[in-house]
C-alpha cells in the first residue's frame, strides 16, 4: 500500500524526513520504505525553458531551440516536435542520460546543426503512450529543477508492507493514528461538512438486507443534480501520489475517502437503479454479471450481490457493475457505505480471481462503526466538488449492531512477558492513544473497550502486542542471563547421522542433498513393495510424490556430474524417505536412509601411485568399515536375487535385511545415459542406529608376546568361495589364531584351468607366553589337512 | 697367551679395521664379528672360567670396558655414516614433487549450516527435536492458530497428500508434538526440511530447510528472546552483527517480530545484496500465542514461551554469494567440493 508523505500531514503534525518517518513506522509494525515510483533515469531529467525557437534551415519539420536548463546554462537542442514553441517549460534530457530503449543522449549534429540534448514526449519518458509531441509543463515549473519533483509535487510515496492483521492501517488516517500515538501528537480527523436538502433519504431509496450475515450494515444517501467533471488539481495530485488514476470528480472523491479513511465506498448512478432500491443477497446458481471492467463474471451461490429492484448492480465489496456506473451524463447518485463479512468477501474474491482496493480491505476486516463517517465525508466532498442536493438523513440498515470487544489487561503480566518494567500509566496511555477506551480500572488491571476498527484485538496477548509496538521492541533490554532448565541431550538421531556422515566423509565420499519430491515412476522399491506417498496438488510433473528411496536422487546427481565431465564419483546422502502406512495418523511412515555410490576410480593415478578402478569390493569394504565403526561388528551379508541391483548382497542385522549393496543394472545406466559400472548401497538406518547406541565399548586385553605369522598358499577349485575357505581356517585355527586374511588371489597361466591360487596370512598369538614353533605348526597343519580333505586343496 | 693380552689384541684388531677406508668398512659386519652373540668379545667372556678366581673381578671389568669402548666407537661411526648418507640422499630427493593425499569427502553446506546452528543453540541449552515431513493438517495449521480460512492453507501454498495430509510448511508441528508429549519446561530446536507449493526458480524452491526454536517455562520473557537471538546471530553470522527487531505478525506468536541483522557483506553501509538498506531480513520470532498453548493442553496463565524460526538456504546464499538456490540440490561436485 502506498501512503503519501504530504497527505499524511493532513492528519498528524510531524517533523520527520521521509526516511525517518519510515523508520518510525517500521518500528510500529508498519514496515515502510520510500518507494521509488519512477525509473531511475527520470531523476536526471531537468526542467528547461525554451527561450528561442527558430526553424531549421535545412529541414521543414525540425526546429532549433535555445533551452535554458539552469540559471547559467543555455543549450542548443534540435527538436522535431510540431508543438514546440518559445516560452514553454519542457522536460529535457541532457548529455549522459539514457532513455528507456537504450537511447543515450550525447552531443550530435542534426542536418548540420549542433544538438546537445532532447526535449521529451510522455512516451520517451515512459509516462504514457502519448507521442503527439513534447510534454509541455506548467509555466510555474522551476527552470533547472528536477522533473521528478515536478511530477510528485515534492511529495514522497511511502510504500507500506502491511501484515494481514492490520486492516485499520490501510489508510492515511489509520497510519496517522499509529504515528500520533508514537510521537505523542493528536490525530486530526477532518469533520464532514455539507448542506442537506429537504427531501429525505428515506423517500429516495429503500434498502433491503436479505443476507445480514454477509452484509451486517448498509448505509446510503442520495445526491441529486451533481455535475460530473474533472477533479481539481489537488485531488488529482493526491490520487496520483498513491498511484491511482483520476477518473472524474465523483469517482475520485470516493477513492480519496477510501485512501483517507480506509473504508471502501461505492457510487451508483441513481437513475440506473430500478425501483430506486438496494437489495443485498447472495447470487443465484449460474447467475452472471458484467463488472466495471467490462468483463462478464460467472458467479457462484456464495457471492454476495448488491441488486436494484431487478438485477445485480455490483458484486458486494469487490467491484461495481457496468450497468450502474457513474458516467459523464450522470446527474443523480446513490452512495453506498457498507460493512461486509470478511470471509464472504475473501471467498468471493478468490473464486472470481479478482482483487480490488475494496476487497483487500473488506476481506481483512473493515470497520462497521466507520460506515457513517466515511459516508458523510464522501457526501461532503461530492457536494464540494460536483455540487448537488444532499438528501436529508442517512438510511442505515444495521439490524444487529456489532458490539465492540472488551479485553482485560493485567499490567504486571505485560511487564513480566516482555521482560521490562513498563509503568501501568504508560501502558494505559499507549492503549488509549490507539483508540481504546478504559472501562473499569484498578492499580493491577484495566478493562478496555476495543474500537471496531481493530478486529484483530480480542485477547490480552493482543494488548501486549500493542503496548510493545508503541513502547518499541528496540527499547526492551537484551537479556542474556538465562535460567536454563538443562535437559540431557541423550541419544539424538542427529548425533547418529553425524557419526555416519563423519565416516563417509572420511572415506572420501561427498555428501549430497536431493529434492525429496520425485516422479511417480521414480520409486525403485528396493525393499519390496513400498507404496509412495502421492501429492494431491503437485506443482510440476517432476515432483508428484515423496521419495521412498534415495536412489532417484543419487542417480540424478550421478548423471548430472557425469554430464559435467566429472568421472570419479563418490557420493552419499542421508535423508528421510516416506511410504504409505495406513496405521499412521498421517497415513505415512518415514524412515532415515543412507545411500552411497562409487563410480570410476577409487584412486586416481599419480606420479607415485597407480590408478585403482572402483569395484564391488571397494564398496563392500567401505560398507564394512562403516559398519565396524558404528556397531563394532562386521556386517553380515546374505546373497539375494534383487529385482533392481545386480550382484547384490543383503545386509543382515538382527536377522532382518536392513539394506542392499550391489551394482546398478544396464537398463538404469542407459536411462541415465551413463557408461561404466556403478556400485550402490542403500540402508535403512533404524536398526543400525539402535546397534550404534547399544554398542558396548570395553577394553580387551592384548598380548605383550610376539606374534607368529605364517602364510598359507593354496591352489583350489575355483568354485570354492573365499567365505568357505575362511570359515575352515577360522574353525581349525584354534585359540592361538588371532587373525587371518586373504592377501593374494591369482588365476592364470601358472595355475591349472578351473583352479585358483589364494594366499592367506595367518597370525598366531596368545596372552600369556610366546608360542612355540610346534604349537603354531600344529594349528597350521590342522587347517591344511581340513582344506585338503574338504576341498581337495593343494599347498603351493 | 694371557687373556688380558687377548683382549688387547681384540681391541687392536677392531680399531685397525675401523680405521681403514671408512667407505669400505662394513659396520654391521664388524658389529657382528666383535659384539655379536658369537663374536670375539663374547668369546672372551666365555673364557672367564679359565681365570683365577681372585683375578676374575678385574678381568670382568676389563672385558666390560672393552665391550663398552667398541660399542661406543661403532655407534659413533654409524651415526656419522648415517648423517653422511642422509645428506647425500637428501640432495637426491625432490621435495617439490606434488604430495599424495588420502581421499577426503565433504559435508553438504546445508548439513554444515544446520550443525553450526545445532552447536550454538546446544551451548545455549537447546536440545534437538525432530518430526516427520508428512504431517497432519491439525499439527501443521490448526494447533498453531492458523485457522481454516487462512491463505497459507490454500492449495497454492501448501502441498497436500492424496490421503488428506500436508507436507509440513514449517518445522513448527514438531513443537506441537513436543508439547503434547511432555510437560514444560521445553527448550529445543527443530531442524528439518519443509515444503511450499512454489514454482522452482533461482530465488525460490519447493523444498528448503529451517531451524525453529521453542522455549516454554514459567516467566519466559521477550527480553530473553532478544538475548538468545543476539547471541546466536553474533556467533553464526558475525561477532559485530547488529539486530533490529520489528513488530510483525504470525498466527502462532503474539507479540511477533521480524528480525533484521546488519548486512554482513557491507556491515550496514548498504550494498546490492541488502538493497542499500544495510539490513537483511533473516528470521521471525515472537512469544508463543496463548491459542497454541491451549491447543496442546498447556495453561497459558501458568507458562509463557518464545519461538523463532530461521531459514538455512537464504542466509547461506547471501553469505557465500551463491547465485541460485537450485545449486544446493543440483549436487554438482564442483559446488560440493567448495564447502
Ligand atoms: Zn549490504
Amino acid at each position: 500500500m502506498i501512503i503519501s508523505y504530504q497527505w499524511l500531514r493532513d492528519y498528524v503534525d510531524f517533523d520527520l524526513t521521509p526516511a525517518e518517518l519510515c523508520e518510525k513506522l517500521t518500528n510500529l509494525g508498519l514496515e515502510a520504505y520510500v518507494a521509488s515510483q519512477y525509473e531511475p533515469f527520470l531523476n536526471e531529467i531537468v526542467i528547461g525553458e525554451v527561450i528561442e525557437c527558430v526553424p531549421h534551415p535545412n529541414s521543414d519539420h525540425l526546429s532549433i531551440c535555445q533551452v535554458k536548463v539552469n540559471a547559467d546554462s543555455i543549450q542548443q537542442i534540435v527538436c522535431g516536435a510540431p508543438n514546440v514553441a518559445q516560452g514553454q517549460r519542457v522536460p529535457v534530457a541532457l548529455q549522459g542520460t539514457t532513455l528507456p530503449g537504450g537511447l543515450e543522449i550525447k552531443p550530435v549534429k542534426l542536418r548540420g546543426e549542433k544538438s546537445n540534448g532532447m526535449i521529451c514526449s510522455e512516451r520517451e519518458l515512459g509516462l504514457s503512450e502519448s507521442h503527439d509531441g513534447i510534454l509541455i509543463l506548467n509555466d510555474t515549473a522551476p527552470v533547472g529543477g528536477s522533473f521528478v519533483d515536478y511530477l510528485t509535487g515534492g511529495d514522497t510515496a511511502i510504500e507500506i508492507d502491511l501484515t494481514p492483521n492490520r486492516p485499520d492501517a490501510m489508510s492515511h488516517i489509520g497510519v496517522a493514528r499509529d504515528l500520533a500515538a508514537l510521537i505523542k501528537q493528536t490525530l486530526a480527523k477532518p469533520k464532514p461538512e455539507f448542506r442537506e436538502s429537504a427531501e429525505s433519504t428515506d423517500s429516495s431509496a429503500r434498502i433491503t438486507l436479505e443476507d445480514t450475515h454477509g452484509c451486517p450494515r448498509y448505509a446510503t444517501r442520495v445526491i441529486r443534480g451533481v455535475t460530473i467533471g474533472p477533479s481539481p488539481k489537488w485531488l488529482q495530485e493526491r490520487l496520483q501520489a498513491v498511484g491511482l488514476r483520476s477518473i472524474n470528480n465523483v469517482v475520485d472523491a470516493a477513492n480519496f475517502v477510501l485512501m483517507e479513511t480506509g473504508h471502501p465506498l461505492h457510487t451508483f448512478d441513481y437513475d440506473q437503479l430500478a425501483g430506486h432500491e438496494i437489495i443485498v443477497r447472495r447470487a443465484y446458481k449460474n447467475e452472471k454479471m458484467t463488472t466495471l471492467d467490462s468483463k462478464e463474471r460467472q458467479l457462484n451461490e456464495e457471492i454476495l450481490l448488491i441488486c436494484d429492484g431487478e438485477k445485480p448492480v455490483a458484486i458486494a465489496g469487490i467491484m461495481g457493475g457496468e450497468n450502474s456506473e457513474v458516467m459523464e451524463q450522470t446527474t443523480n447518485i446513490l452512495i453506498e457505505s457498507a460493512y461486509f463479512d470478511p470471509v464472504t468477501i475473501r471467498r468471493g474474491a478468490k473464486f472470481l480471481g479478482l482483487s480490488s482496493e475494496a476487497s483487500k480491505r473488506f476481506e481483512r476486516g473493515a470497520d462497521p462503526s466507520g460506515v457513517i463517517y466515511a459516508l458523510e465525508r464522501l457526501t461532503g466532498l461530492i457536494q464540494e466538488l460536483a455540487g448537488g442536493q444532499v438528501s436529508k438523513g442517512v438510511v442505515d440498515a444495521y439490524p444487529k449492531p456489532i458490539s465492540p470487544a472488551e479485553v482485560r489487561l493485567r499490567y504486571k503480566r505485560c511487564s513480566d512477558l516482555l521482560g521490562v518494567d513498563i509503568p501501568a500509566e504508560t501502558q494505559r496511555q499507549i492503549l488509549t492513544d490507539l483508540g481504546m477506551e478504559t472501562l473499569e480500572s484498578s492499580d493491577q488491571e484495566t478493562a478496555f473497550r476495543i474500537p471496531t476498527f481493530r478486529p484483530d484485538i480480542t485477547r490480552e496477548a493482543d494488548l501486549f502486542e500493542e503496548i510493545l509496538r508503541v513502547y518499541g521492541q528496540h527499547n526492551v533490554p537484551v537479556n542474556t542471563h538465562f535460567r536454563v532448565t538443562s535437559q540431557a541431550l541423550g541419544k539424538s538421531s542427529n548425533k547418529f547421522r553425524n557419526a555416519l556422515r563423519e565416516i563417509m566423509v572420511g572415506m572420501g565420499y561427498h555428501e549430497i542433498m536431493s529434492v525429496s519430491l520425485v516422479m511417480e515412476n521414480q520409486h525403485p522399491r528396493l525393499f519390496g513393495d513400498e507404496k509412495p506417498v502421492e501429492l494431491l496438488n503437485p506443482s510440476s510433473r517432476e515432483m508428484t510424490t515423496v521419495r521412498s528411496s534415495l536412489l532417484p536422487g543419487m542417480e540424478t546427481a550421478l548423471a548430472y556430474n557425469r554430464r559435467h565431465r566429472q568421472n570419479n564419483i563418490h557420493l552419499f546422502e542421508v535423508g528421510q524417505v516416506s511410504t504409505v502406512d495406513k496405521n499412521s495418523d498421517t497415513s505415512a511412515r518415514e524412515s532415515t536412509h543412507i545411500a552411497f555410490l562409487q563410480q570410476g576410480l577409487v584412486q586416481e593415478k599419480t606420479w607415485l601411485t597407480p590408478e585403482i578402478e572402483s569395484t564391488f569390493y571397494h564398496l563392500k569394504g567401505d560398507l564394512s568399515k562403516l559398519w565396524r565403526s558404528l556397531t563394532g561388528d562386521d556386517p553380515k551379508f546374505v546373497t539375494v536375487d534383487h529385482a533392481i541391483l545386480k550382484h547384490c548382497y543383503g545386509i543382515l542385522l538382527d536377522g532382518e535385511i536392513v539394506g542392499y549393496l550391489g551394482e546398478l543394472p544396464e537398463n538404469r545406466l542407459e536411462n541415465l545415459d551413463i557408461s561404466g559400472n556403478v556400485f550402490y548401497a542403500e540402508i535403512t538406518t533404524a536398526a543400525l542406529e539402535k546397534a550404534y547406541w547399544n554398542r558396548e565399548k570395553s577394553f580387551i586385553l592384548f598380548s605383550p608376546y610376539p606374534v607368529v605369522e605364517r602364510d598359507l598358499s593354496l591352489v583350489i577349485d575355483e568354485t570354492i568361495s573365499h567365505a568357505e575357505i575362511q570359515k575352515v581356517i577360522e574353525e581349525k585355527g584354534g585359540n592361538f589364531l588371532q587373525e587371518s586374511y586373504l592377501y593374494d588371489l591369482y588365476q592364470g597361466n601358472t595355475i591349472a584351468t578351473g583352479q585358483k591360487s589364494l594366499t592367506f596370512r595367518l597370525v598366531f598369538q596368545t596372552l600369556d607366553r610366546t608360542l612355540t614353533e610346534r604349537e603354531v605348526d600344529q594349528a597350521f597343519d590342522r587347517i591344511v589337512w581340513s582344506l585338503k580333505t574338504d576341498f581337495n586343496a593343494n599347498l603351493r | 697367551m694371557s687373556l688380558l693380552k687377548k683382549a688387547d689384541e681384540v681391541r687392536a684388531g677392531f680399531f685397525n679395521t675401523l680405521q681403514e677406508d671408512p667407505a669400505r668398512v662394513d659396520l654391521e659386519a664388524l658389529r657382528i664379528e666383535y659384539l655379536g652373540r658369537k663374536g670375539k668379545v663374547a668369546t672372551l667372556f666365555k673364557q672367564m672360567g679359565q681365570v683365577a678366581p681372585e683375578e676374575r673381578a678385574a678381568f670382568g671389568q676389563t672385558l666390560n670396558q672393552l665391550k663398552q669402548e667398541l660399542t661406543e666407537a661403532l655407534d659413533e661411526r654409524e651415526s656419522a655414516a648415517a648423517a653422511e648418507k642422509h645428506s647425500t640422499e637428501e640432495a637426491k630427493i625432490d621435495l617439490t614433487l606434488p604430495g599424495i593425499a588420502s581421499p577426503a569427502g565433504t559435508y553438504h553446506i546445508i548439513t554444515q549450516s544446520l550443525n553450526d546452528m545445532i552447536d550454538i543453540f546446544g551451548r545455549l541449552g537447546f536440545s534437538v527435536a525432530e518430526g516427520p515431513e508428512v504431517e497432519s493438517e491439525w499439527r501443521n495449521f490448526d494447533a498453531l492458530n492458523i485457522l481454516p480460512d487462512h491463505p497459507a492453507r490454500d492449495m497454492q501454498d501448501t502441498f497436500f497428500t492424496k490421503s488428506g495430509h500436508v507436507l509440513r510448511t514449517h518445522t513448527s508441528p514438531v513443537q506441537v508434538r513436543l508439547m503434547q508429549s511432555q510437560p514444560p519446561p521445553i527448550r529445543s530446536i527443530m531442524p528439518g526440511k519443509v515444503y511450499r507449493n512454489e514454482a522452482v526458480s533461482a530465488r525460490s524452491h519447493a523444498m528448503f530447510h529451517q531451524v525453529e526454536g521453542l522455549y516454554v517455562d514459567k516467566r519466559v520473557t521477550f527480553g530473553e528472546l532478544k538475548g538468545t537471538l543476539e547471541l546466536f546471530c553474533r556467533e553464526y553470522f558475525d561477532e559485530d552483527v547488529k539486530l533490529r527487531f520489528r513488530p510483525s505478525f504470525f498466527p502462532f506468536t503474539e507479540p511477533s517480530s521480524e528480525v533484521d541483522i546488519s548486512c554482513f557483506l557491507c556491515h550496514g553501509k548498504g550494498c546490492r545484496i541488502c538493497k542499500q538498506t544495510g539490513w537483511l531480513e533473516i528470521l521471525g520470532c515472537g512469544m508463543v500465542d496463548p491459542a497454541v498453548f491451549e491447543a496442546v493442553g498447556y495453561d497459558p496463565d501458568k507458562v509463557t514461551g518464545y519461538a523463532f524460526g530461521i531459514g538455512i538456504e537464504r542466509p547461506a546464499l547471501l553469505r557465500y554469494g551463491i547465485p541460485d538456490i537450485r545449486m544446493f540440490y543440483e549436487n554438482d561436485l564442483r559446488f560440493l567440493r567448495q564447502f
